[in-house]
C-alpha cells in the first residue's frame, strides 16, 4: 500500500512537471532577445535575461485598455454565467415537473452543436439588438452555458429534500431557500465554474473577433494576435503578452482554489 | 497574500468599469476614416507615420488606423460587410475576392500606368498597389565568409543554380551550418525556382492554355526535389513542419530564400551571425515573383469622397517615398525612389529589374479568373513529392488537373 502510494507520488510529480514545463519555458523564454530565442543549441534559461520585451509589450499597442475590455467582458459573463447556472440547475434539479425534464433533455441536446454552427444565427441575433460592436456581444451570447448549469444541477441533486422541506415549514419562499440556503452550499461548485468561466470569458477569441470592430473595445486575445504577421511573427513581444495575459487567469486560480475542498452537505440536516 | 491578491482583482473590477465608462462617454466631431489594415506595426508603422502626417496637416477629416491580425482579416472585412459597416480604406494583400465592391479611382489623377502592377479590373482602376515585395535570397555571410565562398551581388556575378548547389555544400562542408538552404514553404517561392528553370503555367501567346507540361518545369521540380533527397535542405522545412525563417536565424543554415519582407526583422532579431542579402541563381530564365498589398477603397461607407482625396494625397511621390522609406517597402509606383534603413533593397530592386515577364503574366492570367482559384495546389503537391507520395511527373499531373478543375475557359497546351 505504502509502496503503490510512493509511486501515484511519483507519478503525480512526473506529470506535474511534464505539464508545467511548457507554461516555464514560455516564462523563461519571455526574458530573452529575439537573437537568443532562436539560438542553438537552444538555451533554457536566458543568458542576459531583461524586462525589454514586457516594456514592448505594454507599449506596443494600448494593453491596459485591452486589458480593461477584457477584464470587463470577463468578470460581467462569470457573474452572470454563475447566478444564471445555479438558478438553472437549482430549477432543473429540485422541482419535479414533466416539462422541466424535457427542457433538460432539449438543454443538453445542445451540447451536441458546436459553438460555431450556432455562431451565424446567434450573431444576427446580437446585430438586430443593436449590440454589434458593443462590449455585450462578447457576453450576452456566452453566459448561457450548458456546462455550468449541468455542474449545478449534478450538485444540487445530490442536496437531501428534506432540508428544503425543512426550510418550507419554517416559511422560508423558494427565493429564500436558494438564496440563504443552497448557494452556501455550493459554494466550490460556483468557484469551479468561476474560475472556469474566467478562463473561457479571459481567453475568448471568436466573439470579440466577429463581433467587435473599433480598436477601442478589442480585447487582449485580439491584440495578441496582431503580433503574428502574414510573414513574420515578433516572438519576443508575442511571448511576453502572453505571460502579461495569464497572470489574470492565476490570480483567481489562486484566490479560489481552496474554496473547492471546503463543503459539508449534511450540516443542516438533523437525523 | 490572498487579502492582496483579492484587493488586485477588485481594482481590476473598478478599472474596467471605469475605463469602459470613459471609452463610451468620449463622441467624435469630426469626421473619421478608417484604414483596417494588418502588419503596420511588424513592419516598421510606415502607415502610422503617414496617418500622422495627415492628422497633423489636414483638418477637414481625420483618418484613423484599425491594425488587426493579417488571418483575421477575410473573417472581419466579410463580417463587417454582413452588417454594412465596412471600412472607408483597406490595406491587404486581397483584391479580387472583392473587386464587386471596391470604389473605382479612375476620377482622381491616379492611373493603371502610375503603377508596377495590375490593379485594372474590367477597364476601372479598382485599387491601388501600396508595395511591392520580391523573392530573394538571404545568405549567411558570417558562414559564406568562414568558408571563403562568395556570392553574388551584382548580375555578373550570379550563379547558376548547379554552381550555387556547389558553393552552399562547400558553406556546409566547412562551417557548422548544417544546411545548404531553407525555402519557405509556400507556393510563390516554389514557382520562383521553377520560373528560372523556364516554367511557364500559362501560355504567354495564349492564355487559355496551360503550359505548366514541359521539360523545363520537369527538369525544376526534380532539382528541387533533388534538394530535399540529398538533405541539402530539411523536409521538415519543406514540409512547413518546421518554419524556415526560425531555422535560418539559428545560424546552422546557409542561404534562406524568401523576400525583402524579412530584412526589418532580421535586422533587428539576428545579431549572432552576419547575414546579407543575394542575388538568385538561375538556370535559364532570372526571374522573382512579385507580391505585395493594395491599397483600395470600399464603395457604399459614406466616405467615398475622403477616401480617394486621401488616396489620392497618400500617393503624392513626397509622401509615397515616406511611407516606403518607413517601412522598408519596394516603390509600386513608378519613379518614386526610397531611403530605406535595412541593407540589401537594392539587391531586391535588381531582382525585379532583372525578372523575365512570365511571373508577372501568370498573374493577370490568375486576375482574369475572378472568382476562381486553384489555391495552393502547387504546395500540396510538391509537399506530396517531398514526402515521396509523387514525383516530377506526379506534381505536374496534380496541378495541371487543380487548374483545370478550378479555372473555367482553359485546357492544356
Amino acid at each position: 500500500m505504502k509502496s503503490n502510494n510512493k509511486l501515484n507520488g511519483f507519478l503525480g510529480i512526473l506529470f506535474s512537471l511534464l505539464w508545467v514545463f511548457p507554461v516555464f519555458w514560455l516564462v523563461v523564454s519571455s526574458f530573452k532577445n529575439g537573437t537568443e530565442l532562436f539560438s542553438y543549441p537552444m538555451t533554457l534559461f536566458p543568458n542576459n535575461p531583461s524586462f525589454d520585451n514586457y516594456v514592448v509589450a505594454l507599449f506596443r499597442f494600448d494593453f491596459i485598455r485591452y486589458t480593461a475590455n477584457t477584464a470587463f467582458i470577463t468578470i460581467i459573463a462569470t457573474v452572470i454565467t454563475l447566478i444564471m447556472s445555479s438558478m438553472c440547475g437549482f430549477a432543473l434539479a429540485k422541482y419535479k415537473y414533466i416539462w422541466l425534464k424535457v427542457l433538460f433533455i432539449c438543454l443538453l441536446a445542445t451540447t451536441m452543436l458546436p459553438t460555431e454552427v450556432i455562431m451565424r444565427p446567434s450573431f444576427t441575433v446580437i446585430y438586430k439588438l443593436g449590440l454589434y460592436n458593443s462590449l455585450w456581444a462578447c457576453i450576452i451570447p456566452t453566459v448561457g452555458t450548458m456546462t455550468g448549469v449541468f455542474l449545478m444541477r449534478q450538485f444540487f441533486t445530490s442536496i437531501p429534500n428534506e432540508l428544503l422541506e425543512a426550510a418550507r415549514i419554517d416559511g422560508a419562499n423558494e427565493g429564500r431557500i436558494f438564496v440563504s440556503l443552497m448557494l452556501p452550499l455550493c459554494k466550490s461548485q460556483l468557484a469551479i465554474l468561476g474560475i472556469f468561466s474566467f478562463r473561457w470569458r479571459w481567453n475568448d477569441f471568436i466573439w470579440p473577433l466577429i463581433s467587435l470592430r473599433s480598436p477601442d473595445k478589442y480585447t487582449l486575445q485580439i491584440a495578441l494576435r496582431t503580433l503574428s504577421g502574414a510573414e513574420a511573427v515578433d516572438w519576443t513581444t508575442l511571448l511576453a503578452a502572453s505571460v502579461l495575459t495569464m497572470i489574470p487567469v492565476l490570480i483567481v486560480f489562486i484566490l479560489f482554489n481552496r474554496q473547492i475542498m471546503s463543503t459539508n452537505v449534511s450540516s443542516g440536516v438533523k437525523g | 497574500m490572498k487579502k492582496v491578491l483579492a484587493l488586485l482583482l477588485c481594482l481590476m473590477v473598478s478599472f474596467s468599469v471605469f475605463a469602459n465608462g470613459a471609452s463610451e462617454s468620449s463622441k467624435k466631431e469630426v469626421k473619421t476614416l478608417e484604414i483596417l489594415l494588418s502588419d503596420d506595426t511588424l513592419e516598421g508603422g510606415a502607415m502610422a507615420a503617414i496617418v500622422d502626417k495627415w492628422n497633423s496637416t489636414n483638418d477637414n477629416f481625420k483618418v484613423e488606423i484599425n491594425e488587426i491580425a493579417y488571418g483575421d482579416m477575410k473573417t472581419q472585412i466579410m463580417n463587417r460587410a454582413s452588417v454594412n459597416e465596412l471600412p472607408a480604406l483597406v490595406k491587404t494583400t486581397e483584391m479580387d475576392a472583392y473587386a464587386d465592391f471596391l470604389l473605382p479611382l479612375d476620377d482622381k489623377s491616379l492611373k493603371q500606368s502610375d503603377f508596377l502592377r495590375d490593379v485594372t479590373r474590367d477597364g476601372k482602376l479598382l485599387a491601388t498597389p501600396i508595395n511591392s515585395t520580391a523573392v530573394g535570397m538571404l545568405v549567411n555571410k558570417s558562414a559564406f565568409d568562414q568558408a571563403g565562398v562568395s556570392y553574388p551581388t551584382t548580375e555578373e556575378e550570379r550563379w547558376t543554380w548547379d554552381e550555387f548547389i556547389e558553393a552552399v555544400n562547400t558553406v556546409v562542408e566547412k562551417t557548422d551550418c548544417e544546411y545548404g538552404i531553407v525555402i519557405d514553404h509556400s507556393a510563390q517561392r516554389i514557382s520562383t525556382l521553377l520560373y528560372q528553370f523556364g516554367m511557364q503555367i500559362f501560355d504567354p501567346n495564349d492564355a487559355s492554355k496551360i503550359a505548366f507540361d514541359s521539360p523545363q518545369t520537369k527538369e525544376g521540380l526534380e532539382f528541387l526535389l533533388d534538394i530535399y533527397k540529398k538533405d541539402i535542405s530539411p523536409a521538415s522545412v519543406g514540409l512547413g513542419a518546421e518554419n524556415a525563417q526560425s531555422t535560418y536565424k539559428t545560424g546552422k543554415v546557409a542561404v534562406h530564400m524568401s523576400g525583402n519582407w524579412v530584412l526589418n526583422d532580421y535586422s533587428n532579431n539576428i545579431t549572432n551571425f552576419e547575414w546579407d542579402p543575394a542575388l538568385m541563381p538561375y538556370k535559364t530564365d532570372k526571374a522573382t515573383c512579385l507580391g505585395g498589398n493594395y491599397l483600395y477603397a470600399f464603395d457604399g461607407t459614406g466616405c467615398e469622397e475622403e477616401a480617394k482625396e486621401f488616396i489620392e494625397w497618400f500617393y503624392k511621390d513626397e509622401n509615397y517615398s515616406l511611407y516606403c522609406s518607413n517601412g522598408n517597402y519596394l516603390p509600386s509606383k513608378i519613379g518614386v525612389d526610397a531611403t530605406y534603413t535595412v541593407k540589401g533593397m537594392d539587391i531586391f530592386n535588381m531582382e525585379l529589374n532583372a525578372t523575365s515577364a512570365q511571373p508577372s503574366f501568370d498573374d493577370s492570367v490568375k486576375n482574369s479568373h475572378p472568382g476562381e482559384s486553384y489555391g495552393n495546389a502547387l504546395r500540396d503537391a510538391v509537399d506530396k513529392a517531398i514526402a515521396g507520395e509523387l514525383d516530377a511527373d506526379g506534381v505536374i499531373d496534380y496541378f495541371t488537373n487543380s487548374i483545370l478543375e478550378n479555372y473555367t475557359n482553359v485546357s492544356l497546351k
